[in-house]
């Protein structure tokens, strides 16, 4: 069975981080490619829920229908969500990645692999919110970083949202 | 078109429609439902070449986007007459009405860069300048006509909207204005407006049942459920858990029955073809239609092109073969034992890929249409997901609480057609 380079990245970050949760999928394949460089062609879009591409959900389904992956549902304290995990079937299928590439997930996993899915989704909106304040003029109107992140994630008071922000700048996930 | 009247609104129009009764347009949307661009949608049928097999499916974007604005202003209004849920969405009593102006634009909007034969021309959008893998969405070009030939329009209404906010809703990756951030649900989600037109509509003018589901009860449903990080999400209220049920077998019927019938695929299959030289004999020298544009001259190239003047270069043998034979009503016929279900990706794929290696010897022609995966219901992420509120406050995905939905599998139905009498 071959498989195409996304679909190995998503498994290589799943073996790395056992039990992840979609959402924690998601921001990892989004901090690879908008933080890291990773060639990887999603297509992100800002939601309530920050940066998010269907595809990348698309591709984990196809591992799991291929019997490589397994996602488990759950219910905790107060919400819903999944463990995702790779099967028996993946040995000897998941491919090992380049150097680089590896240091790439490495770096994403150490940074971020611990955080919970609520402040995954706020790091990666404000990483997404960052790159795009002066590159695409968001920044137009007299808004700041944080007041565009407020906006798309309310629940979040502005302390909370500049802490976050000299989080990434520190950790030089945005400059 | 229905007869204007003056109210306490200011002037309005209403136009019957079949599915939902009198649908009511105020002066803003009366004169963009009149711009020619709009009116092009009245030449681009819903379901493409459906009518080969329905033949009473000859409906257009046209009705279904007027539908699609009912269907969302019916939801929001629903939303917003709970006081918990305008606050979870960021809504006050005060800028609903603005927001309900905003959401019925782009719900009126949102189609109005379709290409010809629905989803078959999708196939010949150009690719992007910095990623030739990937081709532009029917979307980009929405957003482009909104700006380009809407925004005098938009620009000009008593309500200080902006054809930012309408764009933001349909797709464009721009700073989201707060108070619409959470709404784009009701545009593009599995239980948007979109769909909820479309299942009753199609139903309709196919003649089949299928598609039906509780309309009331799904409007009346509509809630606000949170996500895994606690963000706003669009969901179903658990006592509406049967009624979601019923909107996912509706679409999984219409998918089984409808869309993925084996003529439709066929046609689905010559369309791409015969359109592909329809748009080469045009001058488009790689079959591929007009990039999208923010010159109004270059963007009507790719506007010139409907159903009719697609199908009428056919006429005239513009569309080689493939296009001689939508004329004709000549389709390839699907090959036993067709559909190979593919159940298992690794016994079932193995099957068919050794059984298409033989047909390859064999036939000079041939679709494989891989496309035919029942992808009703995917449970593959939120966007895309039924949400359910249930009474102790957890969202959860349907798939996971519906034992019937569960059951449903996701089977890939590939077939393999090749032309008539040629076994």
């Amino acid at each position: 069975m071959s498989l195409d380079c996304n679909k190995n990245i998503i498994l290589n970050l799943i073996k790395q981080r056992p039990d992840m949760g979609k959402t924690a999928l998601m921001k990892f394949v989004f901090f690879l490619q908008e933080s890291f460089d990773m060639d990887l062609d999603y297509d992100f879009n800002i939601y309530t829920y920050g940066p998010y591409d269907g595809e990348v959900l698309e591709d984990l389904d196809a591992v799991a229908f291929e019997g490589l992956a397994d996602t488990e549902f759950y219910i905790a304290d107060g919400y819903s969500g999944y463990k995702i995990n790779l099967t028996e079937n993946s040995k000897g299928i998941v491919k090992d990645l380049s150097e680089e590439d590896q240091e790439k997930i490495d770096a994403v996993i150490n940074l971020f692999g611990h955080e919970t899915a609520t402040r995954l989704e706020l790091l990666s909106t404000i990483v997404y919110v960052a790159n795009r304040f002066e590159k695409h003029g968001w920044g137009g109107g007299g808004d700041t970083i944080f007041g565009v992140v407020k906006d798309i994630k309310p629940h979040f008071d502005i302390a909370t949202i500049e802490n976050a922000y000299k989080e990434l700048l520190d950790k030089k996930v945005i400059s | 078109m229905g007869k204007s009247t003056e109210t306490e609104k200011g002037k309005t129009t209403k136009i019957r429609c079949p599915i939902h009764g009198f649908i009511e347009l105020d002066e803003l949307e009366t004169e963009i439902i009149n711009h020619r661009i709009f009116q092009r949608l009245k030449r681009i049928k819903q379901l493409a070449l459906t009518d080969m097999v329905y033949p009473s499916a000859t409906h257009t974007r046209f009705e279904h986007s007027l539908g699609v604005m009912y269907m969302a202003t019916e939801m929001l209004n629903s939303l917003a007459s709970d006081e918990q849920n305008l606050e979870k969405l960021g809504l006050t009593v005060d800028n609903v009405t603005r927001v309900r102006k905003i959401v019925r634009l782009a719900a009126l909007l949102h189609d109005v860069g379709h290409p010809c034969f629905a989803h078959a021309g999708e196939k010949m959008m150009p690719f992007l300048p910095k990623n030739k893998k990937k081709q532009y969405k029917h979307e980009t070009y929405s957003v482009k006509a909104i700006r380009v030939f809407f925004k005098s329009i938009i620009e000009g209404n008593a309500y200080g909207i902006t054809v930012d906010e309408v764009c933001y809703l349909i797709g464009e990756d721009i700073k989201p204005p707060k108070y619409l951030i959470a709404l784009k649900g009701l545009i593009s989600s599995q239980m948007d407006a979109d769909r909820a037109d479309y299942l009753l509509r199609d139903s309709y003018h196919l003649g089949v049942r299928y598609g039906e589901y509780d309309k009331e009860r799904f409007i009346r449903c509509i809630t606000v459920g949170k996500t895994e990080g606690n963000s706003a999400i669009l969901a179903i209220k658990e006592s509406g858990l049967q009624m979601a049920e019923h909107m996912v077998m509706a679409r999984y019927s219409m998918f089984s029955s409808v869309y993925f019938h084996k003529v439709r695929r066929a046609y689905d299959c010559h369309a791409e073809r015969a359109l592909k030289d329809v748009l080469k004999a045009s001058g488009l020298k790689d079959g591929l239609f007009p990039p999208p544009s923010d010159d109004p001259i270059k963007l009507n190239e790719y506007f010139k092109f409907d159903d009719y003047s697609v199908i009428s270069a056919m006429a005239k043998g513009d569309g080689g073969v493939h296009g001689d034979i939508i004329i004709d009503r000549n389709h390839y016929k699907e090959k036993r034992p067709s559909p190979w279900k593919i159940r298992d990706e690794k016994n079932d794929r193995k099957k068919f890929d050794s059984d298409t290696r033989k047909l390859k010897k064999k036939h000079s022609d041939y679709f494989i249409d891989e496309g035919a995966v029942t992808d009703y219901y995917k449970s593959k992420d939120r966007e895309k997901e039924i949400h359910i509120l249930r009474g102790d406050g957890i969202t959860v995905p349907l798939s996971e609480i519906s034992d019937m939905i569960t059951k449903i599998g996701q089977p890939k139905n590939n077939k393999v057609l090749c032309p008539l009498g040629r076994e």
